[in-house]
């Protein structure tokens, strides 16, 4: 093994919501921290979320997710965190050794604790045109309009009614586009019902039980046909309706972004609510390799809040491991953390995370 | 409760399948054992090449009765293994490698195989990346391509169709024999599967199998490490090699050391960049012997990425999307396949040690092993990769 | 929350059904509404989630622990001051004078469009599933900086709609606006 060129104490990868807030904790209780984004902002998804966030006072309940952002990357600087934007982690390689590139520059750094906080990607449906101009991600659309501000189309049809399509649905709205429909394959909402309450206020039909069939124009989008499912999605015959619209927003769920972590050597579990392959990890976000944590929506789709303080239970540990942190100072704020992550994890929208996130942890060496 | 076959192949990668087709192709009754999933070891780690005119002297016959085989296997088995006879360039950037290729260019000239040698006006069409043309390239015509999963799975189902029982999840724990002769083949699971005859195909774990019946293979396994990139538009030569391919996977140091060749030959790189029917490049690849162990290194894809830059300047802005290594079967004593019958135990073949060569060499290895198991004669000789001869090499 | 196969409820259309509403304790009864202006809590599912709690002046809301529980609000507390409603996130909170007039009700409600209306404005009001039920008048649209861009729309609708008209039907922007 060639020595690598930079070793340093705690690298993070990936500068959204958990990320940050893991270089916070480590870099408070004193480790050198550096915090690693392929982008050339940091922020992660925290950005594009203009709306509230829920939550208690302690998850910045009431806050917009960019005002977060904003304080969450303050408080990093502060803390002296080093923050390297616009580089890729291209590998993690043996001896915690990460494959940096930046420009035409490539480097390995060596950490003694690495945090992955990669995030997740946005699922994909095919059908007839999926691949007609127009047809993109909710996350996409949302990039395009909380960051560029720029409109994907004037008529959208958004196909997915978890929290990710009703709130990007209003956003649209709010920038100006019209969302012809939101189409959901299941029977029920599966996101927060006030979401679809703003949304149908707005004049926005929500039509449950529907599906996309195909998308169709000549070189963009020019119209979607969608119809009626059964139980089992069976497109019902004689439901197709057609919609005229310019752009076709996809809602339909989010993987982690866990090629790190497998590349490593981690053990993984298969949850499907919570995304897919999940890297293993105990109570402190160690995966089954020793010094490498996990944080964020790599370790299953929640939201913001949870990733945050999944983030700073990480840096926790991780400085805690470093023994920048005591034992007793450690299992205290550990312990904080813990709780707030469990008040987010309870009602009708959490508890399946919770038996998801148990899950995981009871996996560890079974799998 | 025991199950008999006439032949109990073990290992399903590209050389299993294709004998468990061959075999089953003349009738007998064959079953596979695959430890894990089918084309789960290099057959899935691989660039899919057959570079004839780099191999081994004693190989290449054999290579050109693999690629007729291949020109008409997928009709054969009536599934696509996306053979794509792009023929093959191997190029000298240095002045060292030029002596070298030239030699081989009179070689394989001798043998009849069709090469042509590029003169000035050729090569002036092909600045490096140091904008400099080529020193040499030899072009050859029947080289190709394949896709090695298409091939695994299409070897496999024929074999099915025609009788083969494929088994996978299903590794072999004993081999019992009877009287110096292979008698059956135990499953970790407990389930005694009588066999005729046993086909070790189990490629760089075929060690292993030999000491169950206390022969000594010595097949290890060469770790090999590829890059892949995004698709891009079909180049006009899409399979690339450095003439180190010719020297440094045959042992042969670069005479005026510069660094970066002295880099590379220490991580074992004999640069090749293919193109797949898809658009993406495979950039390869390297060699060392790390056990299994199939990290990948930063050190080696930066190398071979870099060195790819200096054949095909223009994939400068292409992103790579993936890496992963392979252990290719590589037989330590000369590095040649072993193949045939073993004198010392009836009844057990080696279709083995390929190192890499396997993908090209899968069909006739198939159906060399076909021919030896059912007539005891070969339509092609296999003095040079029978087990005997490494006794003589020790 | 109820389970697939009942009848429609939030789950179902994304509109909180009256048996929803009046089933959620941040909802009032038929007699605080008469007597003057109060606040309406349209909160219906277990979200872990409690800012009107601390917003209100007068704790007239508790959510408690464990923060999913739905707000209870206390009409006799509530002097409709409307602090709450700019800080729900699921701008689920609004204020219904049903005195406001002999034959009209005003309703406040929370906004995140462009263009704003005006006082004064006549606009059309809609009811939860976006339907125009009526023309309403612009009373006042408060947008202090401490609403954080959540402004605050006041209408004057027909009394019988009070309960009804929960937003305005949104106006496009021309490009000089």
């Amino acid at each position: 093994m060639v020595e690598p060129m930079n070793k340093v104490k705690v690298a993070v990868v990936g500068a959204g919501a958990a990320g940050i807030s893991a270089s916070i904790e480590a870099a408070r209780a004193g480790a050198k921290v550096v915090l690693i984004d392929e982008n050339e902002r940091p922020g992660g998804q925290l950005f594009k979320q203009i709306h509230k966030f829920f939550g208690s006072e302690a998850h910045r309940a009431g806050i917009r997710g960019i005002q977060i952002g904003t304080d969450l990357l303050e408080q990093a600087k502060e803390a002296g965190v080093q923050i390297r934007l616009n580089t890729v982690v291209y590998g993690l390689f043996a001896e915690k050794c990460l494959g940096l590139m930046c420009g035409d520059h490539t480097e390995e750094l060596q950490a003694d604790v690495i945090i992955l906080a990669t995030g997740a990607s946005e699922n994909t449906l095919a059908f007839p045109g999926w691949t007609l101009p127009g047809v993109m991600g909710a996350g996409a659309a949302q990039t395009l309009i909380n960051i560029h501000r720029t409109l994907p189309g004037d008529r959208v049809l958004m196909v997915g009614a978890g929290n990710v399509g009703l709130i990007v649905s209003y956003q649209l709205l709010q920038a100006g586009a019209e969302v012809v429909a939101s189409v959901e394959g299941l029977p029920y909402i599966g996101g927060y019902g006030v979401h679809a309450s703003k949304i149908r206020r707005a004049g926005v039909p929500i039509l449950l039980s529907h599906t996309v069939l195909r998308a169709e124009g000549h070189e963009s989008v020019e119209r979607a046909v969608i119809s009626q499912v059964d139980k089992n999605w069976v497109p019902l015959q004689g439901t197709e309706k057609t919609l005229e619209i310019d752009t076709l927003c996809l809602a339909v769920g989010l993987s982690p972004l866990a090629e790190l972590a497998w590349m490593a050597g981690c053990q993984f579990i298969h949850i499907s609510p919570m995304g897919g392959w999940i890297p293993v990890h105990d109570e402190n976000m160690q995966t089954t390799l020793p010094g490498i944590y996990v944080a964020g929506d790599l370790t299953g789709i929640e939201e913001a809040s949870t990733a945050m303080e999944e983030g700073r239970l990480a840096g926790l540990a991780a400085a805690e491991a470093l023994g920048c942190l005591s034992f007793e100072e450690g299992a205290m704020k550990k312990a904080e953390v813990r709780e707030r992550l469990e008040t987010l994890r309870i009602g009708s929208f959490g508890k399946g995370r919770s038996l998801a996130k148990k899950q995981i942890l009871e996996s560890r060496g079974t799998v | 409760m025991t199950r008999t076959f006439d032949v109990g192949i073990i290992g399903g990668g590209v050389i299993g399948c294709a004998v468990a087709y061959y075999l089953s192709k003349v009738g007998l009754s064959v079953a596979l054992f695959e430890k894990n999933h089918l084309c789960s070891g290099v057959s899935s780690a691989n660039q899919g090449g057959m570079v004839s005119q780099i191999f081994d002297i004693k190989t290449i016959p054999m290579t050109w009765a693999s690629i007729a085989l291949y020109e008409e296997l997928s009709n054969e088995l009536d599934y696509d293994v996306e053979f794509n006879q792009t023929g093959a360039l191997v190029v000298a950037r240095h002045e060292y490698q030029v002596p070298v290729l030239r030699h081989r260019y009179e070689e394989l000239v001798q043998m009849g195989m069709k090469v042509k040698f590029w003169n000035d006006h050729e090569l002036s069409r092909f600045p490096g990346g140091d904008s400099k043309p080529f020193l040499a390239v030899v072009e050859s015509f029947v080289d190709a391509q394949v896709n090695p999963f298409r091939v695994t799975y299409g070897f496999a189902w024929a074999a099915k169709k025609r009788g083969a029982t494929i088994m996978t999840n299903a590794p072999v724990s004993q081999i019992r024999t009877v009287n110096n002769r292979v008698h059956s083949i135990i499953l970790e699971g407990g389930e005694e599967m009588v066999c005729g005859h046993v086909v070790c195909a189990a490629g760089p774990w075929s060690a292993q199998i030999g000491q169950m019946v206390g022969l000594d293979i010595p097949v290890e396994p060469q770790r090999g490490q590829l890059a892949i990139t995004e698709r891009v538009a079909p180049a006009e030569y899409p399979y690339i090699l450095d003439a180190d391919y010719l020297t440094t996977a045959y042992g042969i140091k670069p005479e005026n050391e510069d660094e970066a060749a002295r880099k590379r030959f220490s991580m074992g790189i004999g640069a090749s960049f293919a193109q797949v029917l898809d658009g993406n490049w495979t950039i390869g690849a390297s060699r060392d012997r790390a056990g299994f162990d199939k990290t990948n290194t930063p050190e080696v894809l930066k190398e071979m990425v870099r060195h790819l830059l200096n054949f095909l300047p223009g994939m400068k802005t292409i992103n790579c999307i993936r890496f992963f290594a392979g252990f290719r079967p590589y037989c330590t004593i000369d590095g040649h396949p072993l193949l045939g019958r073993v004198l010392d135990l009836r009844g057990f073949y080696l279709a083995t040690g390929h190192a890499g060569e396997g993908v090209g060499l899968a069909p006739i290895t198939g159906k060399l092993i076909a021919e030896e198991i059912t007539t005891g004669k070969t339509s092609l000789p296999l003095n040079d990769f029978r087990y005997e001869r490494l006794s003589s090499q020790h | 929350m109820k389970t697939q196969g009942e009848e429609e409820g939030i789950r179902t259309t994304g509109i909180p059904s009256e048996e929803e509403l009046e089933a959620s304790p941040g909802y009032p009864k038929a007699e605080a509404l008469r007597k003057g202006p109060i606040v309406v809590i349209e909160c219906v599912q277990d979200i872990p989630c409690n800012p009107c709690e601390a917003a209100c002046p007068k704790g007239a809301i508790k959510v408690g622990d464990p923060i999913t529980s739905l707000p209870i609000f206390d009409a006799e507390k509530c002097n409709a001051c409307g602090t709450c409603i700019p800080i729900c996130p699921g701008q689920a909170i609004f204020r219904v004078d049903m005195t406001y007039s002999e034959d009209k009700a005003s309703v406040s409600f929370p906004y995140e469009f462009l263009p704003l209306p005006k006082k004064g404005d006549i606009v059309q009001g809609v009811n939860r599933a976006g339907e125009v039920v009526c023309d309403a008048t612009v009373l006042r649209v408060q947008q202090p900086k401490g609403f954080d861009h959540t402004a605050v729309i006041t209408l004057s609708v027909p009394k019988h709609l009070a309960m009804k008209v929960r937003s305005l039907k949104r106006r496009k922007a021309s490009i000089k606006e």
